[in-house]
């Protein structure tokens, strides 16, 4: 063993060392200890000229080595319930192993969006969207599409269902309207809805017939909600298929 | 998202062995206690099993941390103590499941592949 090959050992422990900075110190420690151990059991077994370059060939590229330890964030359970970062605890047998799930900032970042304008006015939701930036496991087109349909979230129905979809058509001209359309809010009761219409007919509004106004207060209510959930169901499972890897789907249980 | 191209094919078997690899290893260690550098190179002698086999080590630190296999420092007769790995049992589980998805996969990839012969527009060897 000649200082010129401890040297190269030396050199390769040091890249190691600085590729690893950024991860965890008790991943990066272990990680570098196993990686030095490696070197040392295989110089032991094989002591031939070219051993060590070809120990440190085989072992690849320290960035690489790092990229591959970096992959799972620290603390973000491989699956629903999984012991995140709790090292062989023997509650992960109790786990269902074989399913990735979304993350927990996924998941918050879908809630946000969905909920977080009816808890927070408005601003619950643009935490939603900073989440939903902030998440690696979408593209960009999933995180415009959950910023585009619909911004607000379920707020927007919310509120229509509230003060009232179908009036707020007419508003512009009756004021009459508005108020008349507070009754379209609960959608079951036809009676009611077709008072209300009348109601703004009556009073003059843009003319249009009572039952125009009730099928686009319908149809406006039915997107303002399908929208939504349909962004959020399709950011899960995007989430759940994601991380990074398409292909390793029941694999992801351990992505390497 | 996946596009067919005839380059993409060795992309394709390089994730595919990623996504594998990780049940090797449990495999590896389902009968029988194994260390860190045993198991890096008995999976390096496995034709085009491992590109990088220090990817080996983050990989076996992570099925721990997962549960998946439990470790014991033993002594060892020449140098430094080494770290030993078994399957644990959430990590049988997880191989048992994997390895009946697995068969069926590869069946069923099998029968595609095999009677892809009777397509009328290939040409059929002579009887």
């Amino acid at each position: 063993m000649s200082t010129d090959d401890d040297q190269l050992v030396e050199d390769y422990l040091r890249e190691l060392r600085n590729a690893a900075r950024g991860l965890p110190a008790d991943r990066r420690d272990e990680l570098i200890e196993e990686i030095t151990a490696h070197i040392a059991e295989a110089r032991q077994s094989d002591g031939s000229p070219l051993a060590v370059r070809n120990i440190l060939d085989r072992l690849g590229d320290p960035a690489d080595i790092v990229r591959a330890a970096a992959d799972t964030p620290a603390g973000s359970p491989a699956w629903p319930g999984a012991p995140g970062s709790a090292a062989g605890h023997p509650a992960a047998a109790a786990a269902p192993p074989g399913r990735a799930g979304a993350g927990a900032l996924e998941l918050a970042a879908v809630l946000f969006l969905l909920l977080g304008g009816i808890v927070i006015p408005v601003l619950g939701w643009f935490v939603g969207v900073v989440l939903l930036w902030l998440s690696p496991r979408w593209t960009a087109k999933d995180k415009l599409l959950g910023t585009l349909v619909w911004p607000g979230g379920l707020l927007a129905p919310a509120l229509l269902a509230a003060a009232g979809a179908a009036a707020g058509l007419l508003a512009t001209s009756v004021t009459t309207c508005t108020t008349g359309g507070a009754v379209v809010a609960p959608l079951g009761s036809s009676q009611q809805t077709t008072q209300a219409a009348t109601h703004c007919t009556t009073s003059g509004g843009i003319g249009l017939p009572p039952w125009l106004v009730i099928t686009l207060g319908l149809i406006l209510m039915i997107l303002a909600v399908a929208g939504p959930i349909w962004t959020a169901s399709r950011l899960l499972r995007r989430a759940r298929q994601s991380p990074a890897d398409p292909v390793s789907a029941p694999a992801n249980l351990i992505p390497a | 998202m996946w596009r067919m191209i005839a380059g993409d094919a060795g992309n394709l078997v390089a994730q595919m062995r990623r996504g594998v690899l990780p049940y090797c290893v449990l495999a590896m260690v389902r009968d029988k206690e194994r260390y860190g550098f045993e198991l890096v190179q008995s999976l390096s002698s496995i034709d085009g099993m491992v590109t990088g086999e220090g990817t080996i080590y983050p990989l076996l630190a992570r099925l721990r941390r997962q549960g998946l296999v439990e470790t014991t420092w033993r002594e060892s007769a020449a140098g430094p103590p080494r770290r030993y790995y078994r399957i644990a049992p959430a990590g049988r589980e997880a191989l048992a499941e994997f390895t009946g998805s697995w068969r069926r996969l590869r069946d069923s990839v099998d029968d595609l592949l095999a009677s892809s012969g009777e397509n009328p527009f290939q040409e059929r060897p002579a009887p």
